[in-house]
């Protein structure tokens, strides 16, 4: 076969002649040998090993997460369907997937589309677990300027940018959360139909949710004709609304460009999760504070006065309050020094200092102590504010405990050697944030949610760094709440009531999703703490909120009949 | 390559431009900037040039590059750089931006007649990339070089000047023969050279390719025409859609081959002993 077209690269004899003529300038030699031994090091040998795993010193796949990607790039040519089930990483498996075509050379311009609320944590994913420089999408510019790009579908799809993103070509295309391309007859699907694309994968856990029409479409998204026309598919293989014939011909079409890694495969394995509520009980002097701290929150917000009134701020103080005196007292300061000289605002912002200043006791601190002290080993504690951070190391140093602090501000190097450090040298690790993906915590099984964060994607955060693949022992997470607090409020009415703790990884942001809230959850839960006027309106409300979650949480339980039909059934 | 080849690459490129090390150590070492390698890599465009426009005294950048983050002393702050590190992937393409042209002679040594000298022959020495790619792709060097005066043509040529005394200047007692092939007859030669052993290759990749592309073009092309005759979706969309999904295939899978140069030299040696 002599007709495969061959190109070479000219563009170079000019200028090396030009050097001849005017005898130089020549280059160095041993930059000249460094250049040959790095496209040795480069070069692809083969067709089919993977490359992209030597190309990741900050990652280690799981084998059938390296299998998935060697068989979406050796097998199906680079467009596939990944329908893992939630938790065991489509997230890894098409960044492998990226990973390999660019070190490859074959995909240099990228379009990854997820819900916005997951846009950054892609961009973080992919810059720190594959060293791929990927850009969320923000200004119009960007479309063109960076060659990986994280945008949402809504955006993407609208107008300045539709025109834009459809017009030029995508080595590869990647769509989050697929399922909702189910309906062809949505804008949504007809955009990613429309993009130019090379490769493209879709990733779902739910490729049916309801008919088998839905697993027709998307794989018809991804090539068109591998399934038929619309109504010999119908013809071929369904019968009825939720019954399926000549399953494995259709299984085995599947196979070609699906991929479904199951939990119940064996191939991974989760050990157990130990939720502990330890609920504290606060020493009469920390009472009167707290009860104390109430009240000036309360008078302030229904005080007529103008000044200092921000209700955000108020129920800030509030929890700061549940979680250390070191936390609140900040805030108490800054409250104090903005309120006008002459306001009586700053007397009673005063005399809450001064009994601040009194209470000997911390009820909290000594409980935490307590918890590590059970055992020797590693803990991990998560608190929302910079001050208790430090004060707790404090408190711990001065048992004998050695800790090392986490905050989301540091950059990636000295996380890394954070986490080396709460690895190799200390006992503590004391967190500010979930420290970001590609720092791995796994071994590490305790967890102390010191104080709790109002949005709940970042709790399932705090687990996700501990009780993950990978973690071989059965994790403990400890949630401490001060009884009768505003703390114990929110733990029991947002958290039990909607089980987040005995969710799965990644289930929240399924819900979420769904949820269609017209603010973020954790704006939702400040709005009615704040508009609640009684005990009673409150907790009503926080049960309707979680009553909302339930119930979007059951109907994607309640399709499981029906998928789980189609589980066994269809799906290879 | 490991760590241990990361670190030499690095040492050797700040060699190459005389750098000087502020701190070495086995898991770490830090290196003033020299301004060349700090104008490739630094990441400051503007700082070069208000610097230029006031003729300014530059300030150096210093790098900390980490080579192995459990053995760091505390209080280091650095880089982290490995295999597939952007940062190691800008030293290469630094390395390819200025190792991409040289000139050497052989070093010969003196006759024991004070007035014999030696004629040295010109090549010219190309090192190549040839990738094959369809949906997957893969490469092969060649290094190669092309007599100036016969066009005789030799293959790992790379290898063979390491084994060879080269120098960047004529040597004493030694001269140069005019060349016969021009640069462009002889680059003609080896592209010429460098298909004969592209057609020595497996072609079984590219056929398999072409198999996997008419089936899927069948396919799509069924697809469409069935979708038609059912009346599915309006004419002109449809044709659309199918055209736009026949590039796409063709874009995919259709197998071509890609020569890149790496990096080329003007060579003067004495006669081979091959």
């Amino acid at each position: 076969m002599t007709d495969i077209p061959i190109t070479f690269q000219r563009d170079w004899i000019d200028s090396f002649k030009t050097r001849m003529q005017q005898d130089g300038p020549w280059h160095h030699r041993e930059l000249y040998r460094l250049a040959w031994e790095a496209a040795r090091a480069c070069a692809i040998g083969d067709f089919n090993e993977l490359q992209c795993l030597r190309h990741l010193p900050y990652l280690t796949p799981l084998p059938h997460q390296i299998e998935t990607a060697q068989k979406v790039i050796c097998d199906m040519h680079g467009r596939a369907l990944l329908a893992d089930e939630v938790g065991l990483g489509k997230t890894i498996e098409a960044g492998l997937i990226l990973k390999e075509y660019m070190v490859r050379g074959l995909v240099q311009k990228a379009l990854i589309l997820v819900p916005a609320s997951l846009v950054v944590q892609w961009v973080r994913e992919l810059s720190s677990k594959f060293a791929i420089p990927a850009a969320a999408q923000r200004k119009e510019y960007m479309w063109t300027q960076y060659d990986v790009i994280v945008a949402s579908i809504d955006t993407a799809k609208r107008p300045p940018h539709r025109e834009i993103v459809l017009n030029q070509p995508y080595d590869l295309v990647i769509v989050d959360e697929a399922h909702k391309l189910k309906n062809k007859h949505t804008k949504n699907y007809q955009f990613i139909q429309e993009l130019k694309k090379k490769y493209c994968l879709l990733l779902t856990a739910t490729p049916i949710q309801n008919e088998l029409d839905e697993l027709y479409n998307l794989i018809t998204l991804l090539k068109p004709g591998h399934l038929g026309q619309s109504t010999q598919f119908q013809e071929s293989y369904v019968q009825g609304k939720r019954q399926v014939k000549n399953n494995e011909t259709l299984k085995q079409e599947l196979k070609k460009i699906m991929v479904r890694n199951r939990r119940a495969d064996g191939k991974v394995e989760f050990t157990a999760r130990h939720v502990i509520t330890v609920p504290i009980e606060l020493s009469s002097e920390e009472r009167a504070l707290y009860d104390q701290v109430t009240r000036f929150v309360q008078d302030r917000y229904h005080s007529d006065e103008e000044g200092y009134k921000n209700p955000l701020a108020l129920i800030t103080l509030q929890r700061e309050i549940c979680s250390s005196r070191d936390a609140a007292f900040m805030t108490l300061v800054n409250m104090h020094n903005r309120a006008p000289e002459s306001s009586p605002l700053r007397q009673s912002i005063r005399e809450l200092i001064e009994t601040l200043k009194q209470v000997t006791t911390h009820r909290k601190a000594e409980k935490v102590l307590e918890i590590i002290k059970e055992s020797d080993d590693k803990v991990i504690i998560f608190t929302e504010y910079r001050a208790t951070q430090e004060y707790l190391q404090y408190i711990l140093a001065q048992h004998g405990i050695t800790s090392v602090l986490f905050r989301g501000g540091f950059k990636r190097g000295k996380k890394d050697w954070m986490s080396q450090l709460f690895e190799h040298r200390a006992q503590v690790l004391i967190a500010t944030e979930a420290g970001g993906e590609g720092i791995n915590l796994q071994f590490c099984n305790r967890l102390i949610n010191y104080d709790m964060p109002w949005n709940p994607m970042r709790v399932e955060q705090r687990i996700g760094r501990v009780h993950r693949l990978g973690q071989t022992r059965d994790v403990y997470i400890y949630n401490l709440a001060t009884r009768g607090t505003i703390e114990e409020k929110i733990l029991h009415l947002l958290y039990e009531k909607i089980n987040l703790f005995e969710m799965v990884i990644g289930e929240l942001d399924t819900i979420i999703d769904r949820l269609h809230l017209n603010k973020s959850l954790e704006k939702s839960v400040i709005d009615i703490l704040l508009s609640s006027k009684s005990e009673g309106e409150l907790a009503i409300k926080m049960d309707n909120l979680s009553q909302v979650i339930q119930s979007v949480r059951q109907s994607m339980e309640s399709i499981q009949p029906a998928s789980d039909s189609w589980e066994g059934a269809v799906l290879p | 390559m490991n760590q241990a080849q990361v670190r030499s690459f690095l040492e050797r490129y700040f060699a190459a431009h005389q750098a000087r090390y502020e701190e070495t150590h086995p898991a770490y070492f830090t290196v003033e900037l020299p301004v060349e390698v700090d104008k490739d890599l630094g990441n400051r465009p503007f700082y070069w040039t208000y610097v230029e426009r006031l003729k300014l005294e530059p300030q150096p950048m210093y790098m900390t590059l980490v080579f192995d983050r459990s053995a760091l002393p505390s209080g280091v702050n650095g880089e982290d750089i490995a295999f597939g590190s952007p940062r190691l992937q800008q030293f290469f393409a630094s390395a390819r931006r200025h190792g991409r042209y040289i000139r050497l002679y052989e070093h010969t040594v003196p006759f024991a007649a004070a007035d014999a000298h030696t004629a040295l022959t010109p090549w010219l020495g190309v090192n190549y990339k040839i990738s094959f790619i369809c949906d997957r792709k893969k490469d092969r060097l060649v290094s190669l070089g092309i007599n100036l005066l016969h066009g005789q043509i030799e293959e790992n040529f790379f290898d063979m000047l390491e084994v060879r005394s080269m120098l960047p200047v004529l040597p004493d007692y030694a001269y140069t023969m005019r060349p016969i092939f021009s640069v462009d007859s002889a680059v003609q030669r080896l592209e010429q050279y460098t298909q004969s052993l592209i057609e020595k290759e497996d072609k079984s990749w590219a056929e398999e390719a072409r198999r996997r592309l008419a089936a899927e073009l069948t396919q799509t092309e069924h697809f469409y025409a069935a979708k038609k005759a059912a009346g599915e979706e309006g004419e002109e969309s449809s044709s659309k859609h199918r055209e736009k999904r026949l590039d796409e295939l063709r874009w995919q899978y259709e197998p071509r081959i890609e020569v890149e140069m790496i990096n080329s030299g003007l060579f003067y040696l004495q006669q081979l002993h091959s």
